[in-house]
């Protein structure tokens, strides 16, 4: 330490900033888990009029089925992010905004932020399903496919506005007014910024996800946990569906304290709440 | 003389908000959307003539059922999720502990924490545990239960910021009695921005009531509906049988957003002139 400070090296910022998010991480972690207790409470009393055995097993298959729904859901979430993210930052606008690249994506932003209100993801799934139904091998492609639209749209919608209003706060504007280079200004002020609405979605994408995972397994024959909600459902299973239901509010959970991490990651004021 | 654009010799807020309004142009174009749907059911008659008895005119005769509970069921999840914030609002925080703590904050945090989970699922649930002769008016309770949390946390944002104003101030400061205030000043200013914060539990009643319709569950038989009438073309599936409710459903819910956004651009919830 004492050749450090004779020396005059910093002391890097990365152990600090680790142990912050880590921290951090943490506490959302166990923030999550009285929600969690809550679900699987409200699951076996869902099931307390059907017999114990009945009631347990429900809870099983419904975890063992968990993971096929996780899968979906965090494909159409990574496949929507990856998509809507990069067009609506195009669209919003920085260096590329006067090129071709942000000329085209301003009015395909706006012509996907309408449809995404207008088209539910359930209804995505329909119109796929019907156009093309099929259980084979491209079914779970499919079904990601109609899952990744209502991510996509409110993304690229997300992002676009947050960069626009990212990029006329004071802080960019003292950067460039200091003659910080626009990239630069994009890249370190603006772009951090402009992501935390994104990924602070993440929870009420997931949720709404997770409903229209119900129809999308069932109609292309995927063993998840909606598929096993709607059979239970239909069936009168109470105990079954409602344990399905937990689960799938169970990954929401889990996807919210994802969005919120990732939030904390992005913007350090968030941290100390 | 130079016209300032609020006038306060003049002016009324109502007025200046239904001028904000008509001059958001999609907002009036979602209004006329919304009118022109509602029209179609009436003009089923004339209609099913030229149309014959396929899948268009099925769903133009659903139209008014599925408005019909999608109105109830919206408006009963806002004056759930308005009590519950006017609730929270009221048990407040812990004595000498401040506004973070307590009772009231323990509701909004739970009205969040709902928000957040599929709750779409609520009324398929409750269908699978009452069986199939689940009546309507109990599939429109379960959809209005499922749009109260998220209407409850909108709700909340425009209740905490409004009493905080000046004109309230003001008015407490010359003496006049909190219930005074409150008639007097408080609710007159919130009711438009209440309407436009609680104004999205409509759309997302339309779009549960139709997701739980879809999957079979909670609609009774012999009552049409959009979400009935899609799920019953995939059973098929159909998508010729599949369009015209489809379509139906995706016009209403763009109507109602962009009415939406028009009522949040009219009385601008955040309280700062747009």
């Amino acid at each position: 330490m004492a050749d450090m400070a004779s020396s005059g090296a910093r002391p890097s910022p990365f152990p600090r900033f680790a142990r912050a998010m880590l921290s951090f991480t943490l506490r959302r972690l166990a923030g999550t888990l009285p929600g969690l207790l809550l679900l699987a409470a409200l699951a076996g009393g869902a099931g307390l009029g059907s017999p114990s055995r009945a009631a347990w097993s429900g809870l099983e298959r419904a975890l063992a089925a968990l993971p096929v729904t996780a899968a979906l859901v965090a494909g159409a979430l990574a496949v929507g992010l990856l998509a809507g993210a990069p067009l609506g930052l195009l669209a919003a606008g920085g260096p590329a905004a006067a090129g071709r690249r942000g000329a085209a994506a301003g009015p395909l932003v706006t012509a996907l932020a309408g449809l995404g209100p207008a088209v539910p993801a359930f209804l995505a799934v329909a119109l796929l399903y019907a156009a093309h139904p099929t259980t084979d091998g491209a079914a779970p492609l499919l079904a990601l496919a109609a899952l990744a639209v209502a991510p996509l749209t409110e993304t690229a919608r997300l992002a676009r506005s947050a960069l626009t209003t990212a990029s006329e706060t004071g802080y960019a504007l003292a950067a460039r007014g200091r003659g910080v280079p626009p990239g630069a200004v994009l890249r370190r002020h603006a772009l951090p910024a402009a992501l935390v609405p994104v990924a602070g979605a993440l929870g009420a994408l997931a949720g709404a996800l997770a409903a229209a995972a119900v129809p999308a397994e069932a109609l292309f024959g995927l063993p998840g946990a909606g598929a096993l909600f709607l059979d239970a459902a239909r069936a009168g299973d109470t105990a079954t569906a409602a344990a399905a239901a937990a689960a799938l509010g169970g990954l929401t959970l889990a996807a919210r304290t994802l969005g919120a991490t990732l939030c904390g990651w992005l913007d350090p004021r968030r941290r100390s709440g | 003389m130079r016209r300032f654009r609020f006038d306060f010799a003049i002016d009324k807020p109502g007025r200046d908000a239904c001028h904000r309004f008509t001059a958001h142009k999609p907002a009036v174009h979602g209004v006329g959307a919304l009118a022109a749907i509602a029209l179609l059911g009436f003009l089923e008659p004339l209609l099913r003539a030229p149309l014959g008895a396929g899948a268009a005119i099925r769903a133009i005769d659903a139209t008014h059922t599925t408005l019909a509970a999608a109105l109830l069921a919206g408006v009963l999840a806002m004056l759930l999720g308005t009590a519950w914030s006017v609730l929270a609002l009221l048990l407040g925080g812990r004595p000498g502990h401040g506004p973070g703590h307590g009772p009231g904050r323990a509701l909004d945090r739970a009205a969040g924490w709902l928000a957040g989970l599929p709750l779409a699922l609520l009324p398929a649930l409750v269908a699978a545990a009452l069986g199939p002769g689940l009546g309507p008016d109990l599939l429109i309770v379960g959809v209005a239960l499922s749009a109260a949390p998220a209407a409850a946390v909108a709700a909340r944002r425009t209740l905490r910021a409004r009493p905080r104003r000046e004109y309230a101030m003001a008015a407490r400061s010359v003496g006049l009695t909190p219930l005074a205030v409150l008639v007097r000043h408080t609710a007159p200013n919130l009711a438009g921005p209440l309407l436009a914060a609680l104004w999205p539990a409509l759309p997302r009643a339309l779009a549960v009531s139709s997701f739980t319709g879809m999957l079979g569950l909670g609609v009774p038989p012999g009552v049409a509906i959009w979400g009935g009438q899609i799920g019953a073309a995939l059973s098929t599936p159909s998508l010729m049988a599949l369009l015209p409710p489809a379509l139906l459903l995706a016009a209403t819910l763009a109507a109602l957003h962009t009415v939406g956004d028009g009522l949040a651009h009219a009385f601008d919830a955040d309280g700062e002139a747009p």
